[in-house]
């Protein structure tokens, strides 16, 4: 049930006409899990924690280094040693006091994935490694939970939702994995990118057309270019094939 | 027959260029056009392993036979975040 106060506070979505009351109260029932709060995870849990998802809960293992201050805008300097799930827990309960923010200090491993995902609306992969984006992508095949992928490099990035059992996996987009080396990348290609999957959360959550479903958006900021690619399912897939 | 090709990420670093236009022979398939940029830009063949395509804006498993006025994208995954 919304309160006055969250009339209030969300009155300037609640006007867009398919969105409404009804869509903010299905955002204020909802849980989300933010996997990584590095720069997709800040910007996606910024505007996450801004629209009022009632329950967020941020898994990172790492801690705020001065090197991802060019990006990482839920962490300052003095969260410099700090754990980045703590740090972000912080920042987003200060940013949206009016809900509830959970920081786990975790790796995601196939061991504990579809723990952590349980109980999930959607998780939102901000990770930063293909190896851990496979599980994830597998602990959301197996929990039945949309993943809304992000990732960046330099100037550019790419967006995907994957809804399992309908649309194509993270595994039948990209079967091999680049070589995993540390990545530059400019902070508001990262906001741009995780906004971008906030957004897609935003409207699925709501009950709006998740426009990015079975698609991959392609995006080099460098040159202001964008492709948006329909995907299809691989039967064959090591992860998604013969599931419905 | 002429095909469109933009690039993307790794694979415009690799050619220096967002994209160009290229003449090949009738029924070449996507990955035979693949084979003819290799040949063309060598740094291409470092990214195979990952390379994945895309033909007039829909995901392409390697085996589409081109036709003129074709839309082809070259891309990589990326994975920083």
């Amino acid at each position: 049930m919304l309160t006055g106060r969250d009339m209030k506070r969300y009155s300037r979505q609640i006007a867009i006409p398919d969105f409404g009351a009804e869509g903010q109260e299905k955002l204020k029932k909802s849980k989300v899990v933010i996997a990584g709060a590095g720069g997709l995870g800040s910007a996606a849990g910024t505007y996450l924690a801004t629209a009022g998802i009632g329950h967020i809960v941020i898994i990172d293992d790492d801690t705020v280094e001065l090197s991802n201050l060019n990006r990482q805008t839920l962490h300052r300097d003095n969260d410099i040693y700090k754990c980045k799930a703590a740090s972000a827990k912080e920042e987003l309960s200060m940013i949206n006091p009016d809900i509830e923010v959970k920081g786990i200090r975790e790796k995601i491993t196939e061991e504990n994935a579809v723990k952590l995902l349980r109980g999930a609306d959607a998780v939102v992969d901000c990770l930063d490694n293909f190896h851990t984006r496979y599980i994830l992508n597998d602990g959301s095949i197996t929990s039945g939970i949309p993943l809304f992928h992000g990732a960046c490099r330099e100037m550019g990035g790419q967006a995907s939702v994957i809804i399992p059992g309908r649309t194509a996996c993270l595994k039948c987009i990209f079967p091999n994995p680049p070589p995993t080396k540390r990545i530059p990348i400019l902070g508001a290609v990262a906001g741009t990118i995780g906004t971008i999957q906030a957004t897609e959360v935003v409207k699925f959550i709501a009950g709006m057309k998740t426009t990015l479903a079975g698609k991959l958006l392609l995006y080099d900021a460098r040159f202001l270019a964008y492709e948006l690619i329909e995907l299809e399912r691989n039967a064959q897939c090591p992860s998604c094939g013969g599931i419905e | 027959m002429r095909v469109k090709i933009k690039f993307f990420s790794a694979h415009r670093d690799a050619v220096g260029n967002t994209g160009m236009e290229i003449e090949l022979g009738e029924n070449t398939d996507i990955s035979g056009m693949l084979d003819v940029l290799m040949g063309r830009y060598p740094e291409l063949k470092k990214l195979a392993d990952y390379t994945v395509l895309s033909l007039n804006h829909k995901y392409a498993n390697g085996t589409e036979v081109l036709n003129d006025g074709d839309e082809v994208a070259v891309f990589p995954p990326v994975e920083g975040g």
